[in-house]
């Protein structure tokens, strides 16, 4: 999931420039098959705007239009005070390209190499600040890039990565740590969320709570993707992630509301070895070229996955594993669409086994939404979403939604009683190399109001993760 | 209580039956004088592409909050005709433009005839790929080429549309369409960025058919460019420019036109103003105006864009994009049902999803074309409907579309936007013209009956004020097949006789108000207001 961000758009009018069909120099004139109109031909005629004959004056403005002239002086105000300086901002851009110029003070000259500061306001969480460097293609045809950040939903972050792409497959390294202050926990199962009188042990208590702890994650992750013919791909990945855990100092922390002794995996760091592997039959696309880039109007996704997890401290191996199903419906022009998912996932260990950081959850901004990020986790998870898009302008695109799922503590409790439902609308906007924003507003059947504004598709979720 | 007693008067004077416009007892002016030396040439305009566009609907917002009353178009004579000038020129239907003329357009020779081409300079911007080129007399000209999975759709608009907007009065580029081999390249040696290479870089993205190269060779405009017409106001620093642009009506006129030709890329860098040197007279210069790049028209942009709204909305549509999301897409709306014939070089040009009243360009841009009223539009109507088949075929002939069909049925189509836009506008305006006076006998014709475009049973009315109001008499009269129609009116009895005629047809549309008046003791039209 790429980070909530908040962000000015300013979408471009795809306009071409002029192919002004004209010189500054002197040329050769072409002769003119009519006679040419000189200033010796129209001497004596009258001046432009005293054609008209007219004897009468133009009437002026009616007392009435003055008046209201001057009532809608009060909306213009707020207007003026918006679009003047949006307008002052844009001419600069224009006349001065301060992007690039400003950009360009953060690279260098053959943009190989860059270094610059970011600013994300995320969502809920607040604003994280930090600094990005990119090189790209310095030794080879590689990118490597590192980002620091500090404040939003991270105490602190530190990515590094580095990519390169060998005939068909792309390989790419990955270290990461981060640090968070507010993760928020709910509990186990299906659970309705309850203020509780004494911490609910979480493997066993038929209720949840919201409740915050910190951690601290170590990980380093290979990954090797190849686009396979007839639309197949398969994507490796091993990595080693290191997790520590820890209450807060309020009063909602989850040592306060959780029986955090019974709660597997966050009393003692856990070291796991992931090995994945992920296949993907998609044929997604366009199935017309009058529907709008980036709308998916066709095709669908067949993407299965299973990934060892094997402890490096003692910890239980388990085997964790899902599917994600897709199609998407052209149900007429436009294009209007019908798309939908069924997705779910599953680990093999026990309940008590399998750290509960290691469960699928359920709840966010892709997987059930109008529910808070990570409100359901069990060891199985599934939702349904069904969704109906259809074209406002060919850049834009609204929706409407409806996400069913629950989790179940295993296969034998498996029943569609209970089943949670979230349901919101939003907008997409699209540029040419496909989606570029996706603003969602999502409530459920058990209330409350969440926003979105994310940089990925909903239904790439699974991708995203990779 | 003055406020008030001004509100009762403005309010008689819209009741009047005659409006409040008079006329000097003078002949029609058909040209007005433009061409006064400008001996510096005005500052060039810079154009800031983001800007402009942002500033498009920034005008349109501020439009609505000064509650701008509509005002009649400006640089019209009495006959609410525009003038010849160094933005117009009248053309067709006002002298004989035959089909050869169109069939060449502004220039009567092409650079073809002139080959071998010498490539000067690489294009810079667009989106066409192409180089600057001399001919063998020295001639300079933009060679641009189609896209190689779109043959002849660019060249082919860009060559009909230039014809029509030049015999209908513009100003406009010879753009011609010329087949030449690799061979009619002629590389000088040591130009900076054009060597064998890279003239192969642009011909690599070109459809080359049986060794020929087709593309529009569009010849240099003389003079020193000064930028795109200002869409508002007028150019700094031309004391013959003394009309505001939005007020133009041969700016706003050209809304119909356009809407005819699909020209849905009008902007303001798609016009161009040149500071010239006089033809006859080198001491003199002064500002002409241009319109340029018609690649877009005849829903040419539809096919390269892949946007099938074209014509209907705006890029950014705040309204469309409103009313969309409100709707859940329900509403089917015109243009999802285009049709495309897949004829060689033709677009998305029909008559099927098409509206006069509600075209759009591609951006809410072009504000004169925008801000047109219905009488601009109804006179860009006449010129239009002036067109005959054989003068619409000579356009398109130039286009030189390797299939004949192509060519069928862009002339029939132009011709069925032809009569659907004048047909729109004529029943919003009461469409008679050719006003005459001989001998006390005050003629006109209807075009709407004239051309065809109403089968509706049509009786004038047609009632004689004089100047203060005062109704003097009454007249129907029907018009013969062709729509003309001839009274003799009452006059008043005014030294100068001036009378002002109401002709009201009985098709449910507002009249127009001749005024006549005696001259040296013959009745003449001083004026004509149209309601």
């Amino acid at each position: 999931m790429r980070s909530l961000a908040t962000m000015i758009l300013l979408t471009g009018v795809a306009a071409a420039e002029s192919d002004g069909a004209a010189s500054p120099s002197e040329v050769t004139e072409e002769p003119s098959q009519e006679s040419p109109i000189g200033a010796r031909d129209v001497r004596g005629a009258p001046a432009p705007g005293e054609e008209s004959g007219r004897t009468d004056r133009e009437p002026g403005d009616s007392v009435a239009r003055k008046l209201g002239r001057a009532v809608l002086w009060v909306p213009r105000i707020p207007f003026e005070l918006v679009a003047r300086p949006i307008g002052g901002l844009i001419y600069l851009q224009d006349r001065y390209s301060v992007a690039s110029e400003v950009a360009d003070e953060f690279r260098t000259e053959d943009k190989k190499i860059a270094v610059y500061p970011t600013a994300f306001l995320e969502t809920g969480f607040g604003l994280n600040v930090g600094g990005r460097a990119t090189l790209s293609d310095v030794i080879s045809k590689e990118r490597f890039s590192g980002r620091v950040g500090f404040g939003g939903q991270y105490q602190w972050i530190a990515n590094l990565s580095l990519s390169r792409r060998f005939g068909p497959v792309d390989v790419s390294l990955d270290g990461h740590r981060e640090a968070r202050n507010n993760d928020r926990f709910f509990g186990y199962g299906n659970v309705n969320l309850t203020t509780p009188a004494d911490p609910i042990d979480p493997l066993t208590g038929n209720a949840g709570a919201s409740a915050r702890f910190r951690s601290r994650l170590l990980r380093g992750v290979a990954r090797a993707a190849v686009q396979l013919p007839s639309n197949f791909s398969l994507v490796a990945t091993s990595a080693v992630v290191h997790r520590e855990f820890a209450p807060t100092d309020d009063s909602d922390s989850i040592d306060v509301l959780f029986d955090v002794m019974n709660l597997p995996g966050f009393m003692s760091d856990t070291t796991y070895l992931h090995d994945e592997i992920t296949v993907a039959w998609d044929t997604r696309r366009r199935a017309s070229k009058w529907d709008g880039h980036g709308v998916r109007s066709a095709g669908g996704l067949v993407l299965g996955f299973a990934n060892h997890q094997h402890g490096l401290d003692n910890e239980p191996d388990f085997v964790r594993y899902g599917v994600d199903l897709q199609r998407a419906i052209r149900l007429a022009k436009g294009p209007r669409v019908l798309e939908l998912r069924l997705y779910g996932e599953a680990v093999s260990g026990a309940r008590d086994e399998v750290p509960f950081s290691e469960l699928p959850r359920l709840g966010g901004a892709n997987l059930l939404r109008g529910y808070q990020s990570g409100r359901f986790r069990d060891r199985i998870a599934a939702v349904g979403q069904v969704r109906y898009v259809w074209p406002a302008l060919s850049w834009l695109a609204p929706s409407i939604f409806v996400d069913a799922g629950r989790v179940w503590a295993s296969y034998d409790e498996l029943t569609l009683r209970d089943l949670r439902v979230g349901f919101g609308g939003g907008l997409e906007v699209y540029g040419r190399a496909g989606l570029s924003t996706r603003a969602e507003l999502a409530t459920s059947i058990d209330g409350g109001i969440y926003g979105f504004l994310m940089f990925a598709s909903v239904f790439d979720s699974r991708m995203e993760h990779q | 209580m003055r406020a008030l007693f001004a509100l009762t008067l403005a309010g008689c004077a819209a009741a009047s039956p005659i409006g409040g416009a008079r006329f000097a007892n003078e002949a029609p002016v058909w040209k007005v004088d433009d061409r006064k030396d400008v001996s510096k040439a005005p500052k060039k305009r810079d154009f800031y592409r983001y800007s402009y566009h942002f500033n498009s609907y920034y005008e349109h917002v501020r439009k609505t909050f000064e509650l701008r009353r509509d005002r009649r178009a400006l640089g019209v004579n009495s006959l609410d005709e525009v003038p010849d000038s160094t933005w117009f020129t009248n053309r067709v239907g006002m002298r004989e433009v035959t089909t050869d003329e169109i069939r060449r357009g502004p220039a009567p020779s092409s650079p073809e005839e002139f080959r071998p081409w010498t490539p000067v300079k690489m294009k810079i911007g667009g989106t066409q790929v192409g180089f600057i080129a001399e001919d063998t007399r020295g001639v300079k000209f933009l060679l641009k080429f189609d896209t190689a999975t779109l043959p002849e759709l660019e060249t082919g608009a860009d060559a009909i549309a230039a014809r029509l907007l030049w015999a209908a009065g513009y100003n406009v580029p010879a753009d011609h369409v010329v087949y030449f081999s690799r061979e009619d390249l002629k590389l000088r040696p040591n130009v900076e960025g054009l060597d064998e290479a890279a003239v192969a870089k642009v011909l690599a993205n070109v459809a080359i058919e049986n060794g020929k190269i087709r593309g529009i060779a569009s010849v240099f405009i003389k003079g020193k460019i000064l930028g795109g017409t200002a869409r508002l106001g007028t150019h700094e620093g031309d004391p013959n420019d003394r009309i505001p642009h939005e007020l133009r009506r041969d700016q706003r006129g050209q809304s119909a036109l356009f809407a005819w030709l699909a020209h849905t890329d009008t902007k303001e860098d798609n016009t161009l103003d040149t500071w010239q040197v006089d033809p006859h007279d080198p001491s003199i210069h002064y500002v002409v105006h241009y319109l340029i790049d018609f690649g877009n028209a005849l829903g040419a942009d539809v096919l390269l864009s892949n946007h099938l709204y074209l014509g209907h909305h705006y890029e950014i549509d705040p309204a469309m994009a409103l009313s969309e999301i409100a709707s859940f897409g329900l509403i089917e709306r015109p243009w999802e049902n285009r049709k495309l014939t897949g004829l060689r070089g033709v677009g998305a040009y029909g008559v099927d999803d098409y509206d006069p009243g509600t075209w759009k360009p591609s951006t809410p841009a072009q504000l004169p074309v925008l801000w047109a009223d219905r009488h601009d539009k109804f006179w860009g109507s006449k010129i239009l409907i002036r067109f005959t088949r054989a003068q619409l075929a000579a356009a398109v002939d130039a286009a030189r579309f390797t299939d004949p069909r192509s060519a069928e049925h862009l002339t029939n189509m132009l011709i069925e936007r032809q009569r659907r836009t004048a047909r729109f506008w004529f029943a919003r305006v009461n469409p008679i013209d050719d006003i005459t006076v001989r001998d006390g006998l005050v003629c006109f014709t209807d075009l709407a009956i004239h051309h065809k475009l109403t089968h509706r049973p049509t009786t004038f009315t047609v009632t004689a004020f004089d100047p203060d109001r005062r109704e003097l008499a009454r007249t129907t009269a029907s018009p013969d097949a062709m729509g003309r129609t001839c009274l003799r009116p009452q006059l008043a009895l005014r030294s100068d006789r001036y009378t002002i005629l109401r002709i009201e047809t009985s098709r449910d549309i507002p009249g127009t108000l001749v005024h006549v008046a005696e001259a040296s003791g013959e009745l003449r039209v001083i004026g004509i207001h149209r309601l």
